[in-house]
């Protein structure tokens, strides 16, 4: 019986997985930037990290111009990390050059998913920090 | 950013992960669909041969699409110069689904009537699927390599990325390589399951599929429209 009951629950995650019930979804990943209304600003610490995407709204399958304002820290260059909360998107790394005293610019593209989830999310790594110094920004994007 | 060298290894990485983190949830009702209709129609007899034909196949169309973005440079340009192709293929493999899900519940025979008032389209699908060689998956994999997928774009962008048509393709087939462990492995675990549950899963199995075929097919058509 209860090797029927785990076939049973086989076989509806298989086939739910799809429909965007993800085993890592977690309640915080929510949207915590409107940036189609305009840059986000988040802090770590000392810094403070502005996060911009351009052209608005911002649209997956794009080219999109990715502007980070970095204060209290500085670098040559950022990465900017795009990916999905709960879903493994792959590398879809952003270069952020240095173009301004504390400004870094870069293109990049959000793909399409096909499930039609719309929350992404881009992560700024901090230099010289180490992975637990990034900046998360959480937000929706247009079809 | 990165030497070329360590790209390669990246991009396995990003397709091995990805494969277990990603391409389950999204594909294995697919894998699963074609791993029970294999086990109706070639019974034991060819267990891992499928999957292998399958994800050669997946593997194929993700080096021409790589070569193209890589030749291109631009991966918003080219993605649109084939998205009329990735559109037919995320409908096409709705229907498969459709079919395979009624062929497993035994529906399907009694059915001629589609056969008979169904489009080109379809009647090919059956005409493949109900052929008696391995070899079907082949051409299964080279279309179902076209489907949208959030994971293999990813890809595809650094693909474009290095401007390069032999690095493009060569990143791509990276990528697809990483992918097939999770898949191959998932496909042989249903068809083992499926052997040992037979009845059962075939009725649950053939449901779920023929529902998640329409679902595909909505899919497809609502975030398109």
């Amino acid at each position: 019986m209860k090797i029927k009951f785990l076939l049973f629950c086989f076989i509806i995650s298989v086939f739910l997985l799809p429909c965007g019930f993800s085993p890592h979804a977690a309640a915080q990943d929510m949207p915590d930037c409107n940036i189609d209304s305009g840059p986000c600003t988040k802090r770590i610490g000392a810094s403070e990290i502005i996060l911009d995407i351009t052209p608005r709204p911002v649209k997956v399958m794009k080219e999109l111009s990715f502007t980070v304002t970095l204060r209290g820290k500085t670098a040559d260059r950022l990465i900017l990390d795009l990916g999905m909360p709960g879903m493994y998107m792959g590398k879809n790394k952003v270069v952020l050059k240095k173009t301004a005293d504390d400004t870094y610019k870069g293109k990049g593209v959000i793909p399409k998913c096909p499930s039609g989830r719309k929350l992404w999310r881009a992560t700024v790594y901090l230099p010289d920090a180490g992975n637990n110094k990034k900046a998360d920004f959480i937000f929706n994007v247009s079809y | 950013m990165f030497h070329t060298d360590s790209l390669y290894i990246l991009m396995f990485g990003s397709g091995f992960l990805g494969g277990f983190g990603h391409c389950i949830g999204m594909c294995g009702p697919l894998v699963a669909s074609y791993a029970l209709h294999a086990q109706s129609t070639d019974g034991r007899r060819t267990a891992v041969l499928p999957h292998i034909l399958y994800n050669t196949g997946r593997i194929t169309t993700y080096s021409f699409v790589g070569a193209f973005m890589g030749f291109t440079g631009s991966f918003v340009n080219a993605a649109a110069g084939i998205a009329g192709i990735q559109d037919f293929a995320a409908i096409t493999a709705g229907i498969i689904m459709i079919i395979m899900g009624l062929g497993v519940l035994g529906v399907l025979k009694g059915m001629n009537f589609i056969e008979r008032h169904s489009g080109t389209v379809i009647r090919a699908v059956k005409a493949v699927l109900e052929s008696e060689s391995s070899w079907r998956y082949y051409p299964f994999g080279i279309l179902m390599g076209f489907l949208p997928c959030g994971l293999s774009y990813s890809a595809f962008i650094a693909a474009a990325g290095a401007s390069d048509l032999l690095q493009g393709m060569a990143l791509s087939v990276c990528f697809g390589l990483g992918t097939v462990p999770a898949l191959l492995l998932f496909g042989i675990a249903v068809k083992r399951i499926s052997v040992r549950f037979r009845e059962r899963m075939y009725k649950a199995g053939g449901i779920m599929i023929t529902l998640m075929g329409l679902y595909f097919i909505w899919r497809s058509i609502a975030v398109n429209a």
